[in-house]
């Protein structure tokens, strides 16, 4: 009975424990790569165009409604309570602090996550990734090194830019739309919303790149079983993907606060 | 020239090799026999660096692969030529590329001389004007003849073919079976061929091996192996299905 | 993989654009002049710093000088803050640090008021001793809006008034003045200017009940200044001005305003009885000036407003100070619990039982009820207030005290007292004043005029 539940229990036991070895291990060979030559640089660029700069109009859609829809609904419940000049300020605040990143990064968990694992995924299965090794590249270096690095440096600056678009989505809801007085408005906003909170959104999405890709690239790098595993491994890493960044965006959220601190009994 | 000892692979609970043990003479064409699933396909593999054995040795002009450090491993593979059973394309860049890949990566050549060592090496392999093409738009043969192209693109000084012929038209396949024997006498290349093509076996090899239940069954000259007494390897000859053999 | 510039191109566009938002983002939202260099640090300790947060405002004048930087708890009695000032700006030991509260949203900034005397400059690290609570404006803004409604209107009407005839009111206020000094001298030579504020009150009571001929400069002087007060607050000056000129306020006041015509509106006649005494506090050599506008609307009932002057409130003046041991450094903390420096504000309602009053509402701009009684010449009243300042407790804070007054005519009067009869704060204070008290009636009948307030 016991040794049948211990064997019941075990094997998914073990597989994750050697899952997260693996997963270590694949992440301390990416960071290996990163330090290491051939620096490819032209890989890099085609993986900044695609990830990045390719993201920008779905990034700059979904933060301008966000910003919008934001500032619409604190707008209206702020004002049952005469203060509505806030809507700038804690829609900044929100989305600097957290919506910017997060949101950043489940766009690209979605768009681009979802592609690098079954890039990865479909060149693994059809020994793409073996023709490699055989032609002496290095998968890691020419595959997974340039998507992480790109990702990593990608994302903050989408963030950077989901910021800019929502502020000014909240802005023209707020001011043009709610009539709320554009002075105390921006007063507001200048006066709560500070360069700390920018930063810790852009400390945030530098994490959750590198998350969102080491995950995506590891699931492709392991798929195996042809065409069926390469659609199992994209699920995996987008849904392991983002459930990970909501999950370390609580404990980021955490050390970030004491790194800077707004209230003194934090 | 690459000598295997003892090797042993298992996966999950199936043991696949249980014990091989062969030579590899330089210079010469060296063919595998067996079925499919037999394990043909890891053994190269292995031969290779991709698959590491459970058991045993395999060395290369007497260096054991696993002492071999990072550099070494890359120096390794830049002598050894593959032929993935089924191309392994590079399916995001087109034929150029994936030929070109190689030499961009391992030789300063200037754009013009990969372009013309591109032009004579795809016409050798009756592959002109189809530089632009992706890999979803070639035929089985085609793509065949491309990784063939790009694992010869270097020059290695061991060749291994995964199924070379399989999949191509008879005419085709001979071409190829032509290469094959071509490139081993032109370039003094040590090759080594996985297939189940009997036929193209005797008209290429200068040693042929018969993998079968895990362990070479037979091996040795094709005249040495055509003569051989054992039951199976006359039935592969013959090309035979035996008792209790379905499909 | 050849290199290909397109899609370096790209990437440096997108690059730059997104560096641009993002520079433009951080300039706007960073206070550029008070990066750190540029500003040092003055502390203050607060008993209470309940709304204060990292980035609370601090200002001199109304202009932001620099911000909170922390706030931290000491002793785990009392609050630390530490403000960044901006390099440029002197903060000197003299000057006292006000919380202050903006708008209905009750956000709150720190007003550094420079004292009388300027005192050493504070440097970095430096310790501000002084320190006062918060104002709950929420609670007073209501009435004061109406107060400067009605002093407006009363100073208007005595205006139009003095034009015709100047002289009564004129030797009235004449006399008032020389009565304030003499008090002023009581601290000094007590028993002889008692003597002296005797005489005087005779003297008023005389110009009372004879009409004077000249001497209207004064009289508009004091309803000039009375309305200037006025004007000041309608203007938006002061704290005080601002909340009651605040848009959102507005509304407000003026839905109250319709309460108080509802309240008089349905009598015919609405009489007023204006009330001026002074009064000198004993323990505390603290002298108070209180005008009071009793708006009649019904034989027993009355609204009170009316505005209390300290004219010359020493800095001791309600004041404890609180001496801190903090890590063998010993620190004095005055603590203030009057709300206003200088002018504070009284509105109420009244009730007549009998022989007995109750008023209830605003007494010296808090919260409180008081309990007349009248016979004849005499009169007692039992008053309590400031129950309950931000942060103290009721008992630390509240006033009660008893005031027996003497009508030496039907218009003067004398008093005295006791403050704080229950002794918890500050231990009783003794008080002693004079006062004098008219109704449009008496302007009738000294004038032979028609009613001065009618409708
Ligand atoms: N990476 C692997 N993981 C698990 N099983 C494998 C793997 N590679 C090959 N096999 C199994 O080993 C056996 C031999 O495969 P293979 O060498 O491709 O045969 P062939 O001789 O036809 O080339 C097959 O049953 C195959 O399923
Ligand atoms: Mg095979």
């Amino acid at each position: 009975m016991l040794r049948r539940f211990l064997a019941y229990i075990g094997r998914p036991c073990a597989d994750t424990i050697e899952g997260f070895g693996h997963f270590f291990r694949f992440s301390y060979q990416t960071l290996y790569w990163c330090l290491r030559p051939p620096w490819r640089t032209a890989r890099l660029s085609q993986e900044m165009l695609a990830i990045g700069v390719n993201s920008t109009l779905i990034i700059v859609l979904v933060a301008l409604f966000a910003g919008m829809v934001f500032a619409l609904q604190t707008g209206n419940s702020f004002r049952l309570f005469g203060a509505e000049t806030l809507v700038g300020a804690t829609v900044g605040i929100a989305l600097t602090r957290e919506l910017a990143p997060v949101f950043t990064a489940l766009m690209i968990v979605a768009r681009a996550g979802s592609a690098m694992a079954a890039e990865i995924g479909t060149m693994q299965v059809t020994e793409q990734v073996d023709a490699l090794k055989a032609l002496a590249v290095n998968p890691i270096n020419y595959l997974v090194v340039p998507k992480v690095l790109a990702t990593t440096l990608m994302v903050p600056l989408l963030t950077a830019l989901f910021n800019g678009v929502g502020i000014l989505g909240a802005y023209l809801v707020a001011v043009h739309l709610l009539q709320i007085p554009e002075g105390p408005y921006l007063m507001r906003y200048r006066d709560f919303v500070d360069t700390g909170d920018l930063y810790q959104g852009l400390i945030k999405a530098v994490f959750f790149g590198l998350l969102v890709s080491l995950i995506a690239c590891y699931k492709g790098y392991r798929t195996r079983n042809g065409a069926a595993g390469v659609g199992r491994s994209t699920t995996e890493a987008v849904v392991i993907g983002s459930v990970l960044v909501l999950v370390s965006d609580y404990f980021l959220a955490t050390w970030l606060l004491k790194l800077f601190p707004d209230y003194p009994f934090q | 020239m690459i000598s295997i000892q003892g090797i042993k692979k298992r996966f999950g609970e199936h043991e696949i090799l249980k014990g091989v043990d062969l030579e590899i003479p330089p210079n010469k064409i060296t063919v595998i026999l067996g079925q499919s699933g037999q394990g043909k396909s890891v053994l190269l593999k292995m031969i290779m660096g991709l698959l590491t054995p459970d058991h045993g040795n395999i060395l290369l002009q007497g260096q054991d692969l696993r002492d071999l450090g990072h550099d070494d491993r890359s120096q390794y593979a830049k002598k050894i030529g593959m032929l993935f059973q089924n191309a392994a394309l590079f399916d995001s860049m087109n034929v150029e590329e994936n030929v070109a890949f190689p030499l961009r990566e391992h030789t300063k050549y200037s754009d013009a001389v990969i372009r013309e060592t591109l032009e004579t090496m795809l016409n050798d392999l009756g592959l002109p004007d189809i530089y632009q093409k992706m890999p979803a738009e070639l035929s089985g043969g085609m793509r065949k003849r491309v990784g063939l192209a790009r694992a010869l693109v270097l020059k290695p000084e061991i060749m291994l073919y995964d199924e070379p012929t399989t999949g191509l038209d008879p005419i085709l396949a001979d071409s190829v079976d032509q290469l094959i024997l071509n490139t081993g006498q032109k370039f003094g290349i040590t090759s080594v061929v996985v297939s189940h093509d009997i036929e193209a076996a005797f008209k290429i090899a200068d040693k042929i091996a018969l993998l079968h239940e895990g362990v070479i069954l037979e091996e040795g000259k094709p005249e040495e192996f055509r003569k051989s007494k054992k039951p199976f390897v006359q039935q592969f000859i013959l090309g035979k299905a035996g008792e209790g053999f379905i499909g | 993989m050849k290199h290909d510039l397109n899609t370096d191109v790209k990437i440096g566009i997108f690059a730059l654009i997104v560096i641009g938002v993002l520079a433009y983002i951080t300039l706007d939202v960073s206070n550029v002049s008070l990066t750190p260099g540029a500003t040092y640090t003055v502390y203050t300790f607060l008993p209470s710093a309940e709304g204060v947060t990292k980035k609370t405002p601090v200002q001199i004048a109304g202009i932001p000088v620099g911000v909170v930087s922390s706030i931290n708890l000491i002793d785990n009695t009392r609050a630390r803050v530490a403000m960044k000032i901006k390099n440029k700006v002197q903060v000197t030991e003299d000057m006292v640090v006000n919380l202050r509260s903006r708008g209905v949203l009750g956000d709150v900034y720190l007003e550094l008021v420079p004292g009388k005397q300027a005192g050493a400059v504070l440097e970095n690290g430096d310790t501000l001793v002084n320190s006062r609570l918060a104002v709950d404006y929420q609670d007073i803004f209501e009435t004061t809006a109406d107060i400067s409604r009605d002093l407006k209107e009363i100073t208007q009407a005595m205006k139009e008034y003095t034009v015709s005839d100047k002289s009564v009111v004129s030797n009235i206020l004449q006399n008032m003045e020389e009565l304030t000094k003499n008090m002023v001298n009581i601290s000094n030579q007590n028993s002889e200017n008692m003597r002296v504020l005797v005489q005087n009150l005779a003297e008023l009571s005389k110009d009372l009940r004879r009409l004077g001929k000249d001497g209207g400069a004064e009289l508009e002087e004091a309803l000039n200044r009375i309305s200037s007060i006025t004007q000041k607050i309608e203007q938006g000056e002061g704290t005080l001005g601002r909340l009651i000129n605040d848009e959102t306020t507005i509304d407000k006041t003026n839905a109250i305003l319709s309460d108080v015509k509802n309240l008089t509106e349905p009598i015919g006649r609405l009489q007023l009885g204006l009330d001026y005494h002074m009064e000198y506090l004993g323990a505390s050599s603290e002298y108070k000036n209180i005008i009071n506008m009793k708006f009649s609307t019904h034989p027993d009932k009355y609204f009170l407003f009316g505005v209390v002057h300290d004219t010359n409130p020493p800095p001791s003046s309600n004041t404890s100070i609180e001496t801190f041991e903090t890590g063998g450094v010993t620190t004095v903390v005055a603590k203030e619990t009057s709300t206003f420096d200088k002018i504070r504000f009284n509105a109420q309602l009244a009730k007549t039982f009998s022989d007995f009053t109750i008023r209830g509402g605003l007494i010296e701009s808090t919260g409180g009820a008081a309990v007349d009684y009248i016979k004849g010449p005499v009169k007692v009243s039992l008053q309590g207030y400031n129950f309950g300042n931000a942060g103290q407790s009721l008992k630390a804070s509240a006033n009660l005290n008893i005031t027996n007054s003497l009508y030496i005519t039907g218009g003067t009067y004398l008093f005295g007292g006791t403050d704080s009869v229950s002794g918890i704060k500050y231990g009783p204070d003794w008080f002693l004043g004079a006062g004098i008290q008219f109704t449009d009636q008496d302007f009738t009948s000294l004038l032979g005029g028609a009613g001065l307030f009618v409708r």
